[in-house]
């Protein structure tokens, strides 16, 4: 296999790591604006304050790229000769984050940001 | 087997005596970044950092909405109704996989299974219970200035209760025991200046924290008058386990009446209770506070209408003469490790003056 | 997914025919043999560490157990007198902490450095002196730990250990720094074993033994180490800032200076929330390994389950806020934290039907044995924790039933549930692996039934308690409160699970004979490596796999690697070894020569133990000289390592040769100093967490940009780190060129150059007045300042240690594994170094800009 381990290793956890930069992205996001009410991130757009438009397009951004990392891997695959497992893998992890990213941006349409 | 041998031709060619060895791959220079990369990643971090946030005073806690009782317990129900039906059901299914027959056997074998049962049925139910448990009802608006508010220190092993007035100031205070008005929102400040407290009292609703440095408010709101009783829900040190409280709603009037009592000072003492109340303010002034007296000590609880109220000690023992003569002769063995001494010298007379004489204080 | 067609191999074209060499396995034999006598403490082979080192968390989980016990008794009825609080308290944080840190962790690591090495086709771990020096740390400084009840010393915080409960004011004696140092090192010591598993995991892998063809348990320790490696860290810089801030007064969590108590919750369930899932996949991957064997079909969605593995790995890590609903955190952060912890159900129930369908899949399952029972038992509990896991993930219910007894029952539902009885099941399966006797059928039923129905009896009541508002943590409760039956009920459970646990010791000792050499052979009839004919040197021979259940699908396997057909059927130059091979495609790239018996770690580990437990009672000079003592015995350790004579490629059969060792990029040293690499980038992102948390709650503590140090400081400072970088990459170009007399000259210099930079920034702020005391914004730049000054000594010492060995001749162009390791710390303390200076320079200047 023509492909170093670390990169095989990135493309395997794509998904995952994707989540997890959204997760903790989204969270300080959202506890900046709280503990500074006055900053601009507190300016409300439409019903929404701007960290949770923020919040918004930072899932819009990880699903993508959960996408891209998806097709890359399979592209990936079919040109190194691996095994097929390891597209099958990516894609489900990715399938598995992207859950996990919806479920946890819906909050922003239904809870308030602070206290 | 062919296969075989030919794995074994390629990792040969994998070997010493080829180049292709990864072991004799040099460790080159391409690895190492070099230093005006170190430069360019300092600068470019430094340029990352995020834009400047205007340094606002910030605001420290605020308002949540106080479970409604029964939302709480609503859900609480449907949480029981459902884990009991798939807990049932798990049981059920794994007794077929294990002795069952075999048709059903051999359907529960198929890897479907897992696709059904373990992502599809778990992805429906739980984004159905997702967005029913997110869906509190919104904050409560706050008409601030027209709500009570009554601010809740948290102490070792004792509550502090501090009632504030309109515009914010101390309105009186008291301990260990909270009263409210029913039938209207009432805001729990919920501080600490020693270690992390937790403010529960569970027919009211969920707990908070007090954490020192934060404050945390919670909204009250009791329909009926009731008396219900709180703990301490976060391990503070040795009594956490007697750090009680209670809370006791009122009727509004009766509320009213409570309260114009509270502010006032302290009774005035006839002359069989003087010994006793000259013998407190000499020993107990330092930590005590009886409003009206010379004792004005803050490191203890306010004792200014103490009689009145439905326990000592934080919830320990019963109010009574007996009761309290025998927490200040011995506080240290009814919650060993409390802020409070055993006044154990004093005879048996001068326990009984000062106790009769707090317990006149209603 | 179709039945694999069994791989039926003539002997003809296997790697290495037969007749072996007369005298071969007779040096294999004893190259590998067993120190006896005292020498036994210098056993490094993971077959005998191993055992020892269940054996001694078995140990810690029956002390912990018998803590338990006595606080049941306590809270059997009201106010009771039994125990004093101050006793009851040390008894639950003990309880907590023991459990946790000194019989969870360490048991599934044991587990695996037991069996995985024969389960992968390995004869030893990549790092075996490493393993046992963390096997003796642990186990010295675990034991004397738990002695500290005895003295009425132990810790009494609860095992979370909240500031400021206990920061000095309010717990002024030295309980909390038994802890904090105590536990500390044995965090390190689950470090150290988690990269030696991952490096093995990845590279020592039998031949064709593809990422897809590893046996569960692999994937799981794989996965694990990469949690103990990221989230581990997080937990060890909170008990270095909360030991800080006890001993020099550092307020990071005094919120009057502008610390706050939340930090150390983050820190804290950061580390909390994975480590319990650190916990349970390791036995989730037990429980997948033995149904398989148990019901004689192969594991049904093999490839769901290691998805479920990875995800339920990384979900994890965003689930610490549930542990802090009640805090008073913002609800939509709060919101966050609850629907990751519904996301993490799903792997959870991917990996429980997998499991059903394999049952149902069955081949033989009547009658069912002992492990199979303990499986069972686990299927029931482990479902109900968590049905009652998601319950609490739900925030309104949660606000009800944190710090409760509710959340006693969860616990314990999932922990115990899920690794205790997938343990137990573990043990019983995989006896005949270690020892020459299976144990008891009949005890073994014994046993269960007692810990089932008893756990049943002990926690299940604990829903209704909890729910009927007793708070944890309590060392009584009045009577009026009504919570005298059901505690009662729980008390009587306790006990029950307790003469469960006593069927089981003595069972074990009755029928528990180690042996590595005449264990009791396959009884169960298994697919996988371990139950392939085994001795103190592993396998005979190093097996070629096709499959995932090889010894179903390959008839013959277990006669043709015991005669000596397959790979690296001797040991090479008299030298104990394993082969080596690709992570991907598991490739044979070399051969490893592993270290024999030595002193070495045993000394290292008593020395780490005596230093850290020492400075807890402040007797500085004498945890000194334990400390001093633990580097001259790692010196000694590390002396030897990579300095063999050159050995010529060595033939392990099928005509390949291969280099015995190796340097660069492809060598498990390099991919274990990756791994370290990754350790501290943990630990300095979790320091920079703590920095940036801070400015966020205490903005008033920091300065403004007219008080900050000019910025000559951290330019001078900057400067020399990028000249020690050009300094290093330099004398790396001079050793490939074959100068190696360079490094004589060029190590010493880039140090000075180090230890300048450091320094400098150091005295920048001393000379300014700053002092650590100050308030929590002084604290942390003090704490970035010593984490970058630490790394510093570090690498000075592994530069002393490079030159020293170029002065002995012990360093060549080829032989450089040394070399590459102490650049790769260089070259990390210079980056960090630099992040550091742009963050406590530059970041309040754009802050307050």
């Amino acid at each position: 296999m023509r492909t170093r381990f670390w990169v095989e290793l990135l493309f395997l956890i794509a998904g995952p790591v994707i989540w997890l930069a959204h997760y903790l992205f989204i969270y300080i996001v959202n506890a900046l604006h709280c503990a500074r009410r006055q900053s601009w991130l507190g300016a409300a757009w439409t019903a929404l304050p701007v960290s949770s438009w923020i919040i918004l397009c930072g899932s819009a951004l990880a699903l993508s790229a959960m996408a891209w990392a998806a097709i890359r891997q399979h592209r990936r695959v079919a040109a190194h000769g691996l095994p097929k497992f390891h597209a099958k893998l990516t894609v489900a992890l990715c399938l598995l984050s992207g859950l996990a990213v919806v479920w946890q941006t819906l909050p922003v349409f239904m809870v308030s940001e602070c206290r | 087997m062919a296969v075989l041998e030919r794995k074994f031709r390629t990792w040969a060619g994998y070997g010493a005596c080829s180049t292709m060895s990864p072991c004799y791959l040099p460790a080159d220079s391409a690895y190492y970044m070099p230093g005006a990369a170190y430069f360019s990643v300092f600068a470019v971090w430094s340029a990352l950092m995020w834009p400047s946030l205007a340094r606002a005073q910030s605001a420290r806690g605020g308002q949540p909405s106080s479970e409604a009782a029964t939302r709480t317990s609503e859900i609480g129900d449907v949480l029981f109704a459902g884990a009991a039906v798939i807990f049932v059901a798990m049981v059920v299914l794994i007794v077929f996989a294990a002795l069952g027959p075999g048709r059903i056997r051999q359907r529960l074998s198929h890897p479907a299974i897992i696709y059904f049962a373990g992502i599809a049925f778990p992805v429906v139910v739980l984004t159905v219970l997702l967005s029913y448990t997110l869906g509190v009802p919104g904050s409560m608006k706050r008409e601030a200035a027209s709500r009570l508010q009554v601010e809740v220190v948290g102490e070792i092993w004792w509550w502090r209760v501090r009632y504030l007035d309109a515009s914010g100031s101390l309105w009186f205070e008291t301990a260990n025991e909270i009263r409210i008005p029913a039938g209207v929102p009432v805001d729990m400040v919920l501080k600490s200046d020693n270690v992390i407290h937790s403010f529960w009292a569970a027919e009211l609703g969920g707990k908070l924290d007090m954490i020192p440095g934060h404050v945390n408010r919670m909204t009250v709101q009791v329909e009926e008058p009731g008396v219900f009783q709180g703990v301490c829900a976060e391990y503070c040190g040795a009594q956490q386990a007697k750090m009680r409280f209670s809370v006791h709603a009122l009727a509004p009037a009766a509320f009213d009446a409570w309260a114009a009592g509270q502010r006032q000072p302290a009774r005035e003492t006839g002359p069989a209770l003087q010994p006793g109340a000259e013998r407190f303010v000499q020993a107990c002034a330092a930590c005590h506070t009886v409003r009206g007296t010379a004792a004005a000590g803050t490191s203890g609880p306010d004792l200014t209408h103490v009689g009145s109220r439905s326990s000592l000690a934080a919830g320990t023992l019963p109010n009574n003469v007996g009761a309290l003569a025998g927490w200040i002769a011995a506080s240290q063995r009814i919650k060993p490790g409390n802020p409070m001494p055993s006044f154990d010298r004093w005879s048996g007379e001068e326990l009984r003056a000062v106790a009769t004489y707090l317990q006149s204080l209603k | 997914m179709t039945t694999p067609v069994p791989v039926s191999t003539p002997s003809q074209s296997l790697p290495n025919p037969l007749p072996r060499p007369p005298g071969e396995l007779e040096l294999l034999e004893q190259v590998w043999r067993r120190p006896r006598g005292i020498r036994s403490l210098t056993v490094v082979n993971n077959n005998h560490i191993g055992v020892l080192y269940i054996g001694t968390a078995l140990l810690f989980f029956v002390l912990a157990g018998v803590l338990a016990l006595l606080m049941r008794a306590q809270l059997a009825v009201p106010e009771s007198g039994l125990i004093s609080h101050e006793l009851y308290n040390q008894l639950f944080t003990m309880h907590g902490t023991v459990m946790m840190f000194l019989f969870a962790v360490p048991a599934v690591e044991a587990v695996a450095v037991l069996l995985l090495p024969n389960m992968l086709g390995a004869r030893d771990l990549p790092f075996p002196r490493l393993s046992a020096y963390a096997y003796w740390a642990y186990a010295v400084g675990g034991v004397v730990f738990f002695c500290s009840l005895f003295a009425g010393l132990a810790p009494d915080g609860g095992w979370f250990m909240y500031p400021p409960l206990t920061s000095t004011q309010y717990s002024p004696a030295v309980n909390a720094d038994l802890w904090l140092l105590g536990i500390g090192f044995i965090e390190i010591s689950a470090i150290a074993g988690a990269v030696e598993l991952a490096v093995g995991i990845l590279r020592t892998r039998a031949p064709g033994m593809s990422l897809e063809k590893m046996p569960i348990f692999a994937w799981v320790m794989l996965v694990f180490s990469g949690m103990v490696i990221v989230a581990f860290p997080a937990v060890i810089v909170a008990t270095a800032l909360l030991e800080l801030e006890r001993a020099f007064d550092m307020p990071f969590f005094i919120a009057e200076r502008g610390g706050d108590p939340l930090l150390w919750q983050h820190l804290f369930w950061f580390f909390g929330h994975p480590e319990v899932y650190i916990i349970f996949l390791p036995a989730a991957g037990m429980v997948s390994m033995i149904i398989p064997a148990m019901t004689g079909t192969p594991l049904v969605g093999y490839r769901l389950v290691v998805l479920a593995i990875i995800g339920t790995a990384f979900l994890s890590f965003g689930l610490w806020v549930h542990h802090m609903y009640a805090t008073g955190i913002p609800p939509l952060s709060l919101s966050f934290a609850s629907a990751a912890s519904m996301a993490v159900s799903i792997p959870t129930a991917i990996q429980v039907f997998a499991w059903i369908a394999t049952i149902a899949a069955a081949v033989r399952l009547r009658p069912v044995k002992t492990p199979m029972l303990f499986i069972l038992g686990f299927f029931f509990i482990f479902i109900l924790g968590g049905l009652t896991g998601v319950m609490v993930a739900v925030i309104p219910f949660d606000m009800q039933v944190h710090d409760t007894y509710f959340i006693v029952a969860h616990l314990h539902y999932v922990l115990f549930g899920g690794m205790v009885f997938p343990l137990f099941a573990a043990f019983y399966y995989w006896m005949p692996f270690v020892s020459t006797r299976a144990l008891s059928e009949r005890l073994g039923r014994w046993a269960f039934w007692l810990m089932f129905v008893g756990f049943n009896v002990a926690f299940f009541p604990m829903h209704l308690t909890g729910l009927a508002g007793m708070p944890r943590r309590v060392y009584t409760y009045a009577e009026s409160q009504g919570w005298g039956a059901l505690n009662m009920v729980s008390t009587v459970g306790a006990y029950l699970i307790g003469a469960g646990v006593l069927v089981f010791l003595w069972d074990l000792a009755r029928n528990f004979r180690p042996s590595s050499e005449h264990n009791a052979g396959n009884v169960w009839n298994a697919g996988t490596l371990e139950w392939l004919p085994s001795a103190n040197y592993g396998l005979r021979s190093i097996p070629v796999v096709t499959t995932r259940d090889p010894l179903w699908d390959q008839p013959g396997i277990d006669d043709d690697v015991a005669a000596g057909r397959y790979f690296l059927p001797n040991a090479p130059a008299g030298l104990r070894s394993t082969l080596v091979t690709n992570a991907l495609d598991a490739r044979p790239e070399y051969v490893l020569p592993l270290p024999g018996p030595g002193w070495s770690p045993f000394v290292a580990a008593l020395g780490t133990a005596g230093f850290f437990l020492l400075l807890t009672f402040k007797l500085t000079l004498p945890a000194g000289v334990c400390g001093v003592l633990a580097i001259a015995a790692i010196w000694r350790w590390l002396w030897d390592s990579d300095s063999a004579p050159d050995i010529p490629p060595v033939s392990i059969g099928a005509g390949i040769r291969l280099p015995m060792g190796c340097s660069g990029r492809a060598s498990h040293a390099w991919w274990a100093m990756m791994m370290l690499i990754i350790v501290c980038l943990s630990i300095f992102g979790a320091l920079i967490f703590a920095y940036l948390f801070l400015w966020v709650t205490s903005p008033e503590v920091w300065p403004s940009a007219a008080a900050l140090v000019p910025l000559a400081w951290p330019g001078l400072s900057a400067v020399l780190l990028v000249g020690a970088c050009a300094v290093a990459i330099h004398a790396a170009r001079k050793l490939s060129q074959g100068g190696v007399g360079a490094l004589k000259g060029y190590l010493p210099f880039g140090m000075v150059l180090l230890i300048a930079a450091s320094a400098l920034d150091l005295y920048a702020y001393w000379q300014q007045g700053l002092r650590p005391q100050e308030s929590a914004y002084a604290a942390v730049v003090f704490a970035l300042i010593g984490l970058q000054a630490t790394f510093t000594v570090l690498t000075c010492l592994m530069g002393i240690f490079t030159v020293a060995r170029v002065l002995a001749g012990r360093l060549s162009a080829a032989r450089r594994a040394c070399v590459d390791s102490t650049l790769i710390i260089w070259h990390y303390t210079v980056a960090q170094g630099l992040i550091s200076l742009g963050i406590i320079h530059g970041f309040p200047r754009l802050a307050a800009g």
